[in-house]
């Protein structure tokens, strides 16, 4: 009984299994939250610093570059009040002189246009 | 029972080593050819991952799993229990192919216990005691399955196979 079994079992082993495809290394499907995540943040952070730049600009003050330019020649960023004019005006004339020539550039009306009010109203 | 992780190199040796027998041990437990390579490839592909402890002799781990990937494989899909009658898992030593459906048809007819105690033993290459730890049944029963497993083989292949 022994012998018939064991030629069985040789006959059998004659047989091999089919050869299979090489193992396939697919990319790891592993947490997509950290990568959604990132993504989030990114799109956040560039929203805000859009939204931020966008509102800085339209609270910018309308005479921001007016006071620039005053400053730049030297002019207090407040107006003088009366009596402290007067006061330059006694100690300083030079001075009061300078300031009245700075402050008449943005305070007179321009005379530098070809039809400007007194330029006609000098005319006639 | 002492467990380790593998690397990847050596996955892909044990996938060399066992890899054909495991896809045909899938298709005797009745999976076709193709989803059979799938389920493989899974098993294999979650040791790459390296979050599955595997034991210092893996073989019998690596027959259990694609066992149970196949059992599941067969509920889920619905599979019929049949194996595929015209689809070769085995290579014959003489190339006919009517050699190899004839085995393989005559392996179907088996029980499916007596069909996989041959299997390991023959193409898994197990001992009795192995698979008797495997299928966690005595090894009186597991050798009393293999005999009568092939009992049947020689009746249903004797009269046109050379043994």
């Amino acid at each position: 009984m022994q012998r018939p079994d064991e030629d069985l079992e040789q006959y059998l082993r004659k047989f091999q299994p089919r050869a299979v495809r090489r193992l396939e290394l697919r990319p790891q499907a592993g947490n997509p939250w950290p990568l959604r995540l990132a993504v989030a943040a990114v799109v956040v952070l560039t929203g805000s610093v859009s939204l931020w730049h966008a509102e800085r600009k339209t609270t910018k003050p309308a005479n921001h570059v007016t006071v620039q330019a005053v400053q730049s020649i030297g002019m207090p960023q407040t107006r003088m009040s009366t009596p402290a004019l007067t006061k330059l005006a006694l100690d300083d004339s030079e001075a009061f002189d300078a300031l009245l020539a700075r402050e008449s550039r943005t305070v007179l009306p321009s005379m530098q246009g070809e039809h400007s009010a007194l330029r006609v109203l000098s005319k006639e | 029972m002492v467990t380790n992780t593998l690397k990847a190199a050596e996955v892909k040796a044990l996938y060399e080593k066992y890899g054909s027998a495991l896809v045909a041990y899938a298709c005797c437990s009745g999976l076709d050819f193709a989803a059979a390579e799938d389920v493989v490839q899974q098993v294999f592909l979650k040791l790459l991952q390296g979050h599955v402890p595997v034991p210092q002799t893996p073989l019998a781990y690596l027959y259990r799993s694609v066992r149970n990937a196949s059992f599941n494989l067969r509920r889920n899909l619905q599979h019929e229990v049949e194996m595929p009658d015209s689809e070769t898992w085995l290579v014959g030593p003489s190339g006919h192919p009517e050699e190899v459906l004839a085995l393989q048809s005559a392996l179907r007819e088996l029980p499916e216990e007596q069909r996989e105690t041959v299997f390991l033993r023959i193409w898994g290459g197990m001992t009795l005691q192995e698979i008797a730890d495997m299928l966690d049944i005595p090894v009186s029963t597991a050798a009393s399955r293999y005999r009568y497993a092939l009992e049947k083989l020689r009746e249903r292949l004797q009269p046109a196979a050379e043994f």
